[in-house]
Order: C-alpha cells, then sequence, then structure tokens
C-alpha cells in the first residue's frame, strides 16, 4: 500500500516536471525539486495508523517543515475521510488523495523557509549574547569581593554591545520580514502573469479602450460583436 | 485604470438551482462549476469529533467526504435555490449561500498588490423577491469585510443574463430550471411586468419518468433521483404529435424500444412494451394538459397546481406556446413582432435528443415550440436553443460587470448600477 502511494506521488510531481531527491534523515517521505522549489511530501499510510502516534507526528512534521518550499500530506482515500483538510489548509499544507491517481484536495502554501530560518538565526545569537551577560552577572556576585572597576567597566560595555545588538537585530529582522514579504507578492504576481502569457501565447499588450465592434483579442469569444457591450456602457449616462 | 482593472477583476456567479457556476472573466469561455447545496454535519457524531471539523456547513467539492447515511441526506443536504426562490427567513438556505459565494471568491483570490477586490455581477432568478437581493448584497458586503475579496457588487436577473451572452437586445427568454420556468421578454431591460411564471421544469418531467419506470417494473429504481433524471435525458422524447406518436409506438414496440443501461453497473433498463410512454416525458414539459396525463394526477403524481409566492403567481398547467403568448402580448404591440423574432431557450429542461431514426415522430425543443405557437397562429417565429445553456448566465455576468460603468450607483428603482463596498 505505502509502495502504490509513494509511485502515485512520484508519477504525479515527476508529470508536473520535479526530480526527486533522497529526503534528509528524519525529514518527509518523498522529496522532490522543480519549478514551485523543493517539495516534501509526507505520507500517512496505513502502516503510520498501526504505529502509535507516528501518524500525528508526520501531520506535526509536515506542519512544521523547514527547509522546503511546498509540504504536502499524501493520504489514501478510506484516511482521506478522517483528515481535515480545513485544518491542514491553515497551516499551509497541501492534502494529496491517492487513489490509483492523485487528486490535489488542498493546494499547498509556499513556506517562508528562510524568514523561519533566518529569525531561528537570530534568535539563536541573541539567546547565546543573553547567556554571555547572565555568566559576567552571575561571576560578579559570585566573587564577593569589592567590585574591580574595570570588570564593572567591561560589564556596562558588554550590556550596552547586547542591547545595541538586540535593536539591530530587531530592527533587521523587521527589514528582512518586509522584504521578503514583497519578494513574494512580487513573485506571485510574476508567476500568475507567466501563466496568463503562456495560456494565451501572445506577449503582453497594452490594454485598448472597450469598443463594440472590436473588442480586445484577449477578452472571451462571447465579448466579440456584442451588443451589448455598448448598451451597457451607457447606463446611467442615458 | 477602472476598464484595465476589471478587465483582470470581474466576477460573474450565477446561482442556479441546481449548481453554482462562478469565477473571473480571465476564465475565459467557461467557469467554475460547483453543485449549489450544502450539508450539515451531525455535530453529535464520532466522525465529526474524528475530523476535527469546526464547519457547521460544508460546500464545495470537499462535500463528498463528508457524508453520511443515505437516510440522512434527506435532511442534512440543503439545495438552497431549488425553486429559484429562498425564504427570508430560512437560515440554513442562506448559510449555505453564504459559504458557496466565499468559496468560490476564496477559490480566486488574487496577490497582485493592484488588486482592491473583485466587481462582482450575481444573477438570480427574474422571480426573485426584493428581499433575496438584499440577502445577497449583505453576504457580498460581510465577505467583503472578511477578506476584502469584493470591490463592488450587482444583480440581474438570469434571463437578461442569457440574452446578453446571446448577443441579443430584444429577445424572450425561457428559462426552464429544475423547478420552475420562466418566460420573460427583454427589450434591453428585461419587462418584468410581462413576464409569465410556470410553476413546473425539470422536477416535473423526473416525476413522471419515476412513475413510467415504476409502472415497468423498476419500482425500486424509481425512487434514485440521479438515475431517474438520467433515464428522462436518455430515453425521453419530445413527440411532434403527441397522439400519433404513441399509435405508432403501440403498434410497433419493438422500434420504438427503449433500453439504458447504467454506465459502472449490470444494470439495464428496459421499458419493454411500455417504450411508448419515452414520448409521454417531453411532451409533458411542454403541454401538460393532454388527457393522458390525467391517469397518471389519478394515480397520485402531484399536478402543476397555480401558486402565489410573494407578488408572482406561478402558472401550472399552461402550455408553454399559450406562456410566450401571454407575455408577448403584455408588451406593447409594436414591439411583438421582434419579441416573436427571438425566442432562446435557455436551462437544461431544453436540451433534449431528437434520433434521426424517429425524425417523423420526435422533434427538438425550437420546433416543439414553434409548433405550439402555430397551433395558436403565430408562424414566423425564430427559436433557439441555447449552445452551452450551462454556462450562458455566468457569460452574461461578465459582460455585464465588465460593461456597466463603475460610476453606476445601484438603483432599487431601476434595479440595476453597482452597490460599491470600498474603494
Amino acid at each position: 500500500m505505502t509502495r502504490a502511494i509513494a509511485e502515485a506521488v512520484r508519477r504525479y510531481f515527476q508529470l508536473k516536471g520535479y526530480v526527486e531527491e533522497p529526503p534528509p534523515p528524519q525529514g518527509p517521505s518523498l522529496s522532490f525539486k522543480g519549478p514551485s522549489g523543493r517539495v516534501a511530501v509526507y505520507l500517512i499510510d496505513e502502516e503510520a495508523l498501526k504505529a502509535r502516534g507516528e501518524a500525528l507526528r508526520r501531520l506535526l512534521r509536515a506542519s512544521s517543515t523547514d527547509g522546503y518550499d511546498l509540504a504536502y500530506v499524501a493520504v489514501s482515500k478510506p484516511i482521506a475521510t478522517v483528515v481535515d483538510a480545513s485544518i491542514l489548509h491553515e497551516v499551509g499544507v497541501g492534502m494529496l488523495i491517492v487513489d490509483g491517481q492523485v487528486l490535489e484536495a488542498t493546494p499547498a502554501k509556499r513556506r517562508m523557509t528562510l524568514n523561519l530560518r533566518g529569525l531561528e538565526e537570530l534568535r539563536r545569537q541573541l539567546s547565546a549574547l543573553e547567556e554571555k551577560v547572565r555568566r559576567l552577572e552571575t561571576g560578579h556576585e559570585t566573587l564577593a569581593k569589592p567590585v574591580d572597576e574595570e570588570l564593572a567597566f567591561r560589564v556596562n560595555r558588554l550590556e550596552g554591545e547586547v542591547a545595541e545588538l538586540r535593536a539591530n537585530l530587531e530592527d533587521g529582522l523587521r527589514r528582512l520580514l518586509s522584504s521578503l514579504t514583497s519578494i513574494l507578492d512580487k513573485i506571485a504576481s510574476l508567476e500568475s502573469m507567466l501563466s496568463e502569457m503562456r495560456r494565451e501565447h501572445k506577449p503582453m499588450v497594452e490594454a485598448t479602450p472597450l469598443r463594440e465592434e472590436a473588442p480586445p483579442s484577449e477578452l472571451p469569444s462571447f465579448f466579440k460583436d456584442n451588443p451589448w457591450l455598448r448598451i451597457l456602457s451607457t447606463r446611467g449616462r442615458e | 485604470m477602472s476598464e484595465a482593472y476589471k478587465r483582470k477583476y470581474t466576477f460573474g456567479e450565477d446561482y442556479g438551482t441546481s449548481d453554482y457556476k462562478f469565477g473571473p472573466i480571465t476564465l475565459g469561455e467557461r467557469p467554475e462549476v460547483i453543485e449549489n447545496r450544502g450539508y450539515f454535519p451531525d455535530t453529535s457524531s464520532i466522525m465529526y469529533r474524528l475530523m476535527g471539523t469546526a464547519k457547521e456547513v460544508v460546500v464545495g467539492r470537499d462535500l463528498a467526504l463528508y457524508l453520511g447515511s443515505r437516510e440522512e441526506l434527506a435532511s442534512r443536504m440543503v439545495y438552497p435555490m431549488r425553486n429559484g426562490i429562498v425564504g427570508k427567513d430560512d437560515e440554513k438556505a442562506w448559510k449555505v449561500i453564504y459559504e458557496i459565494t466565499k468559496y468560490g471568491l476564496e477559490m480566486f483570490r488574487r496577490s497582485e498588490a493592484e488588486f482592491k477586490g473583485f466587481y462582482v455581477c450575481a444573477a438570480l432568478s427574474a422571480i426573485a423577491p426584493r428581499y433575496m437581493y438584499e440577502k445577497i448584497f449583505d453576504i457580498h458586503v460581510r465577505i467583503a469585510e472578511e477578506t476584502g475579496l469584493v470591490k463592488a457588487v450587482t444583480i440581474i436577473p438570469q434571463p437578461l443574463a442569457v440574452a446578453i451572452a446571446h448577443k441579443v437586445p430584444t429577445c424572450v427568454v425561457i428559462e426552464s430550471g429544475h423547478g420552475n420556468t420562466q418566460v420573460c421578454p427583454i427589450s434591453r431591460y428585461p419587462i418584468k411586468t410581462a413576464m409569465v411564471v410556470l410553476n413546473r421544469g425539470g422536477s416535473d418531467a423526473d416525476m413522471l419518468t419515476s412513475q413510467i419506470l415504476y409502472d415497468a417494473g423498476y419500482g425500486d429504481l424509481a425512487k434514485e433521483e440521479a438515475l431517474v433524471r438520467k433515464v428522462k435525458e436518455e430515453l425521453g422524447l419530445i413527440p411532434r404529435n403527441l397522439d400519433e406518436a404513441v399509435r405508432r409506438a403501440k403498434s410497433d414496440p419493438e422500434s420504438f424500444r427503449a433500453r439504458y443501461r447504467v454506465p459502472g453497473t449490470r444494470i439495464e433498463i428496459d421499458l419493454g412494451k411500455e417504450s411508448w410512454a419515452r414520448f409521454l416525458i417531453g411532451e409533458y414539459v411542454f403541454n401538460p394538459k393532454h388527457e393522458i396525463f390525467e391517469s397518471y394526477f389519478k394515480r397520485g403524481m402531484p399536478k402543476p397546481k397555480d401558486v402565489k409566492v410573494g407578488d408572482v403567481l406561478f402558472r401550472g398547467m399552461l402550455d408553454l406556446g399559450e406562456a410566450v403568448l401571454e407575455a408577448v402580448e403584455k408588451c406593447p404591440v409594436e414591439l411583438q413582432p421582434y419579441l416573436y423574432g427571438k425566442i432562446l431557450l435557455s436551462g437544461g429542461n431544453f436540451h433534449w435528443k431528437a434520433p434521426q431514426q424517429y425524425r417523423e415522430l420526435a422533434v427538438d425543443s425550437a420546433t416543439k415550440l414553434k409548433l405550439l405557437l402555430s397551433e395558436k397562429g403565430i408562424e414566423g417565429v425564430s427559436v433557439d436553443v441555447a449552445p452551452e445553456p450551462k454556462f450562458s448566465v455566468w457569460r452574461g455576468c461578465i459582460i455585464y460587470g465588465y460593461a456597466v460603468p463603475e460610476d453606476y450607483s445601484w438603483s432599487w428603482d431601476r434595479m440595476e448600477g453597482w452597490l460599491r463596498i470600498h474603494d
């Protein structure tokens, strides 16, 4: 069963132009690279249901997938009836229902991997600095001897540096997030334009004004020579 | 700016009796289609708790995953527009319409920075009362507040959308859906005062088909709504003249034998010596007054009755030719020849097979209506069956939404214009 689901998922992504790559240890069941970036797929099969907590573990991993642009869970049709796609949708995880063929029941949302990684790194650095300060402060108290002026000076200086670094990091993080959002919006906009251009097989042209006699070619065919366009465009001005 | 914007962000919504057709102008020729229905799962069931769903009502393509037993379907499945009109206080139906509308708009959420919401043009049955317009507006305002997906909204009657999609400014549109049939003269605007509504539609022909299946020994299958509809579509014929068709079919049953193999099953339906009854199905849509139907009414098949819903009188037994005459004759005399000059038949209830081997006896919908009008002395009528009727209304909505100026505000007197939700 597991193999059949995995094979169907492989075919599905290969047809979409993806290439399979070995998944990292403790990572997803299947990993692909292709037009929309890296895709992680977690199989929730009957094996996963048999092992206590394994299905839940895979779902949780899918929801916190890092290093991938898209994450999916792939389930057989009977299992699909007990998995609420709307909750997966809320955490950005897509759902593939495998029943011989693969049906994308819920699309996956693009994961902000850069953002998460960057955030994690910044958090780590900040914790390390806080730990240094804490050690210095503790050491300072436990010495139980008159405060050495030079030591006090160094601690003050370090505290100042930490505060400055914290401010810089927070500022940098805000700018990073803002840039990321803007970049993602631009990518989505470009993807949409590209797919429209592909569908129409023609270069983008400037919009021409509405004219009943010769509607622009990119409008659907039922616009062509439609006398209602003139009638309706004068509504409210008659 | 507005036209370039509308070229990308005009959105059509056709609230049909069975299906909800929706989508933006960029879809091209055909909209997305989902069934116009919602399922209210049993919140106390173990399955509901296992699935962890928080939804009170489920709509769209995932709906099948939530279905319970067959017995539950009747009480938990809601088709809000089954008869074109939704009760003002029918909370369940309005909840389904809200969810379906939101589902459709969310499906086409755009991420471009310039996107400030769709120009939404929704189409309702021509008999929809004012409170339905108000409710549909309220639903869109609410969705706009929750999601930002609606910039402005307008509502038009479905027959007007059909006329727009078929490029005819002056015509009579006959829209026949599941529960009723609307005969609506149009001359640049729908002439509402001349409209005639029949209290019968596809579901009445389904009932007759069910009775015919029962008589032929398929009582168990006669209860399956979807199957009965399929049998009607596959075996039903419109007779040129019912008496003549029945006489010929009874005298030569083998030539008119009606057989249908249900795909993917071992079931074959064979009407055998009852095959002559296939001509009744088509006749009933056009003329239920024929005396042959009396025996069915006496055996308990409901007879279409005259009913008044709000200000609208739904006629039960008027034949379709009479309905057209009555509607056209309420219009100015000068206009009447132009209206007879183009009659558009729209809706699934007008799509019937007219097999070549029966062409002497079986006709298509357009020919049948011409014959009915000819009997009443109206000749030279042009009748067309709308091609792809399923999508006509949505196409009309897209053109209307695209062409009507954005600064034309909604007027309750004229029942047109835009209700702008935000700039």
